[in-house]
């Protein structure tokens, strides 16, 4: 196994080279979502589309189930890393102690595809050819499996010689092939279909000297069985799992002549097709469709549902990673503080506190009404942090009250009413304004590191490497590794600031999609710093209302091609994983509330939870895209 | 693979830049039988007309057409808020040819895909304005100026261009020239917007890389590095997944500390998260794309020979540097095609921003001319020198 400085810069799972280590890396809980589909019986003979933004771990989650991966887990089934992702393995009958029960085949969609759609040639025979190079794929990275299933039965060269293919081509899919026949037969049958298409996608010269052959149907998944195949006498798995990576790469009318084949064909065969949310047509993707023909894993939208298996994930990952650094750092949450040191920062506290009260001096000069709340504040005994929550939280009574019609006399309040008024629910916002000045951190702990993450591993790994760095520093350096709250806000903060000026680089429609955020930031933080704190949980969402006008067609905002514009910068932000959508209920209507990424929450200054969110106009939202 | 490792085609070569620019034109265009193409794209950039320019202005006399390439980069593209600035260019083209032929060639960038989606298809239009040898069979010379041309514009033009004189022109070459106006502090002020998401091989340089039957095969990725270029960087990546990367900096180079400042600007993504031995960077010199190219072609053949007892290797190129080291990038993998799967893999932006048109204007005047020589009488065994 490597050893790297920093693993927390080790990304994607692509880039874990071996098995062993990718193995040693993964977190068995995030399988919980295939295993739920396996309780509802919907996991094998099926179609299930797994959903997300970049980095959420849709490759890892279909790296767990290629034949390389089982059979690394299955020869070291009883190490300790390994003994919980078996056992997960096993109880969805993917592995037993006899072997391999599931022969899973990975094929990733490249570019390639797309391009058959700009030849010129008729869309009939466009068809065809990404038909018949899909066919050619799906075959070729099935006897790829094969040979990775059974790595030490034969050298590679003479490994596809072992396998028989006996199929009775009943239905002439096959030209040119004759049943039964070798692995290497049927490989270079593929081949050859597969290297025509790609030199007419690749050449400069015209399709009609190339001659590509096209498929009428997407064969492949039909005709590659179990039953048609022999290994050498060896046993052979009872299921084929296709799975299709990266599929938002395939051309839209792909996209659908792929689902409507396995829709159709559904219950013949198990395949996963993973892709981006971007893929998705743009009403898609804000959910206004219903009753999709599948069934769907939507990675983000599993473990927000989840958030405590989530973080358990994440420590997991964390322990992992940390575990390989060649630093000697072998723990990461325990080095992340989760408490404000208060004495370290107890003059920023001191003088926050005189801040306050000199404000609350100010605001309340006019009149005795608040007297004895001030005098509460005063004699308050507690930790300098204790007291200054206190004062932050009756600067806020004080303006709830300063707001209301005033009916009664100005009698000063006792401080048995105060007492009442003090309730857990001001506790957010008493300790988000005690931070405005960032004199005193509000994001840190490992706790805020997961909210951050908001469900997506990649991101939880930026903003972790950063982190793991300081503490390799702070190593380095002679200082206590463990990172104070100050400094995981600072690093946190700068990683948010760094993405919003990287946001043009890498956001189409970047000028549109950066003066929405900025506004959709701008509004949340007037809601959520009125000086009442109205919005207990804070605003960082949004939900859209219709515009309601005499012109108005009573139509959905969805529907409406004028506002196709903020169709497509909301499509962007949600594929880009800048906005969240969360459905809520509300007056007996559901709605999609639109929540900030919680990197924009700190960029702009925002609490972590979900909870709260205004109603927007549909138009006005039109406006905030104009440039 | 059998080949020497130093049988190159264009070794030796002919290539100039600065004022030797103009004295091998002025030399070479005197002669009355020349009849040229002269193939630019319209754009913002200064430096559109410094090619043109100066081929008019020291052989006033040339029979010269000229193909225009338009792009069409969609209406959401942040460049045409410097549309008034092409036109601009546009206009100072006509004078220049005044009298001259210029036949508009429109391409588009993007093809729709979707509400609001698109894929980038520029690399295949532009190589669809060369349909037939016929276009181009009654010129002599053939120059192709890249300066205010995307990359993932020109390398599929110039391979059209290219493969296509190399098929038909069996008794007779023509010469093909690419000629780039480069200023690195007019690069600098042009800063890129919109990173593609939608990447792959160009066309015509896909090298056998997405072959699933070949997939086995390591692949070797040479990244050219330049600056502020980490999310082309990491994008690309992704794309590629290489099994071993060999990095590539630009030494010699006129300001003597880039390639240290590129390896402290990159060190995180090099050595953190790809965990890149250092033997694997290499130097190829930042001025002479020939030179770079007989590097980089040698490194290639090198690798695949070490590799050819376990099948080979697979090989793919980027350049995140100046348009003059792309072209070595172009010529290597244009050498290594039939030999060696070797692809070219380019990062595009969407879009550019500039803070400072009239700073731009002002240094156009510094900016270098190139011309690369790639067929035609040098290259000819009857005409060589």
């Amino acid at each position: 196994m490597s050893r790297f400085r920093n693993p927390f810069r080790l990304r994607a799972s692509e880039r874990i080279e071996s098995d062993a280590s990718f193995l040693r890396l993964y977190s068995p809980i995030v399988l919980d979502a295939l295993a739920e589909k396996d309780k509802e019986e919907k996991l094998w003979n099926n179609v299930i589309y797994i959903h997300s933004s970049p980095g959420a771990g849709k490759t890892s989650l279909l790296r767990i189930f290629e034949p390389g991966t089982l059979s690394t887990l299955l020869n070291s089934r009883t190490a300790n890393d390994h003994r919980d992702l078996y056992g997960a393995l096993k109880r969805m009958a993917v592995v037993d102690d006899d072997g391999v029960n599931v022969l899973g085949i990975t094929l990733v969609c490249t570019r390639n595809y797309e391009i058959l759609e700009e030849l010129n040639v008729s869309n009939a025979q466009k068809r065809r050819y990404f038909f018949s190079l899909l066919n050619a794929r799906i075959i070729l990275a099935t006897l790829r499996s094969f040979v990775n299933l059974y790595p030490n039965s034969s050298n590679n060269g003479k490994a596809l010689d072992n396998i028989t293919y006996n199929y009775d081509n009943s239905d002439n899919y096959f030209n040119d092939i004759e049943f039964p026949c070798t692995g290497k037969q049927l490989f270079n049958w593929a081949s050859n279909i597969e290297k025509k298409v790609y030199q007419t996608i690749d050449s400069f010269l015209p399709v009609s000297e190339i001659k590509p052959e096209g498929h009428d149907e997407l064969f492949s998944l039909n005709v590659l069985r179990p039953e048609y195949f022999t290994y050498n006498g060896l046993r052979i798995p009872e299921k084929f799992l296709f799975m299709l990576d990266d599929c938002h790469k395939l051309s839209p009318g792909q996209r659908i002549a792929l689902k409507k084949y396995v829709v159709e064909k559904r219950g013949r065969f198990s395949i996963w097709i993973s892709e981006r949310l971007e893929a998705l047509d743009p009403a898609e993707n804000v959910g206004s469709l219903e009753g999709r023909d599948y069934d769907e894993i939507n990675l983000e939208k599993f473990w927000s549902d989840r958030p405590t298996k989530f973080e358990k994930v994440l420590v997991n990952i964390a322990d992992k990673r940390a575990a390989i650094s060649s630093e000697d750092i072998s723990s990461f949450k325990e080095f992340l503080e989760n408490d404000i040191q208060e004495d370290a920062l107890k003059p920023n506290l001191l003088e926050n506190i005189s801040t306050t009260l000199l404000k609350l001096d100010d605001i309340t000069k006019f009149t005795d009404k608040f007297i004895n709340w001030i005098k509460y504040i005063e004699e308050f005994e507690g930790s300098p942090l204790e007291k200054a929550v206190v004062t932050k939280k009756v600067e806020i009574l004080i303006h709830r009250n300063m707001r209301r019609n005033q009916l009664t006399f100005e009698f000063p309040l006792s401080i048995e009413e105060l007492l009442e008024k003090l309730k857990p629910d001001l506790e957010v916002s008493s300790r988000l304004f005690l931070s405005e000045n960032k004199t005193i951190p509000y994001y840190f702990g490992f706790q805020d590191l997961v909210k951050a993450s908001s469900y997506n591993i990649e991101q939880f790994l930026g903003f972790s490497a950063d982190m793991f760095e300081e503490m390799l520093s702070n190593r380095l350096s002679g200082f206590p590794t463990i990172l104070n709250g100050i400094t995981q806000q600072r690093i946190l903060v700068d990683i948010a600031e760094n993405k919003w000026k990287d946001l043009p680089k890498v956001v189409p429609y970047s000028t549109q999609v950066i003066k929405f955020l900025g506004k959709i930031g701008e509004e949340c933080r007037k809601d959520t710093y009125k000086p009442n704190a109205p919005y207990v949980l804070g605003v960082s969402g949004f939900a859209i209302k219709t515009s309601e006008d005499i012109f108005s067609d009573q139509k959905s905002w969805i529907d409406n091609e004028r506002y196709l514009p903020l169709l497509s910068i909301l499509s962007t932000c949600i594929a880009y994983n800048l906005l969240e959508i969360k459905k809520v209920t509300q007056g007996g209507q559901l709605w999609d509330v639109f929540y900030l990424n919680r990197w924009l929450c700190l960029k702009f200054n925002l609490p972590f939870n979900y909870g709260g969110w205004r109603h927007k106009n549909s138009e006005d939202l039109l406006k905030w895209i104009k440039i | 693979m059998d080949k020497n490792l130093n049988t190159l085609r264009w070794d030796p070569y002919v290539f100039a830049n600065d004022q030797k620019v103009l004295e091998l034109w002025t030399n070479h265009f005197s002669e009355s039988n020349r009849k040229v193409l002269f193939i630019l794209g319209r754009g913002f950039d200064v430096r559109m007309n410094i090619g043109i320019e100066g081929l008019m202005e020291n052989c006033p006399e040339i029979d010269l057409d000229c193909w225009l390439i338009q792009f069409d980069e969609g209406s959401s593209s942040s460049s045409h808020k410097y549309e008034k600035y092409a036109e601009e260019n546009f206009k100072q083209l006509e004078s220049i040819l005044e009298g001259h032929t210029m036949e508009i060639k429109t391409i588009s960038l993007w093809s729709a895909k979707g509400k609001g989606k698109r894929s980038r298809i520029g690399d295949r239009q532009a190589a669809a304005i060369l349909e037939k040898f016929e276009q181009i069979e009654n010129y002599t010379d053939i120059i192709i100026d890249i300066s205010a041309l995307p990359r993932g514009v020109y390398f599929s033009l110039i391979g059209k261009f290219l493969k296509t004189i190399d098929f038909y022109c069996t008794d007779r070459s023509i010469n093909l020239m690419i000629s780039v106006a480069e200023n690195a502090a007019i690069d600098s002020k042009i800063l890129e917007k919109e990173v593609d998401d939608d990447i792959g091989y160009l066309q015509g340089f896909g090298g056998n890389l997405e072959l699933t039957s070949e997939m086995d095969e390591p692949t070797i990725w040479f990244p050219i590095l330049g600056e502020d270029k980490i999310k082309h960087l990491g994008k690309a990546f992704s794309h590629i997944m290489p099994d071993e990367i060999c990095p590539i900096l630009p030494f010699p180079s006129k300001d003597p500390r880039r390639s240290d400042s590129l390896i402290i600007d990159y060190h995180k993504w090099l050595f953190d998260e790809l965990n890149i031995q250092p033997q694997n960077l290499m130097y190829v010199p930042e001025q002479n794309p020939f030179d770079a190219y007989v590097r980089m072609t040698k490194a290639i053949r090198n690798f695949y020979n070490s590799l050819s007892s376990l099948n080979g290797c697979k090989v793919v190129i980027s350049t995140f540097s100046s348009k003059v080291l792309s072209i070595a990038t172009l010529l290597t993998a244009y050498e290594l095609m039939e030999d060696i799967g070797v692809g070219v893999l380019n990062v595009d932006s969407q879009g550019y921003e500039i803070d400072d048109f009239e700073e731009l204007k002002n240094l156009r005047e510094n900016s270098e001319l190139f011309v690369i020589w790639l067929t035609g009488e040098p290259y000819d065994e009857n005409t060589k020198l």
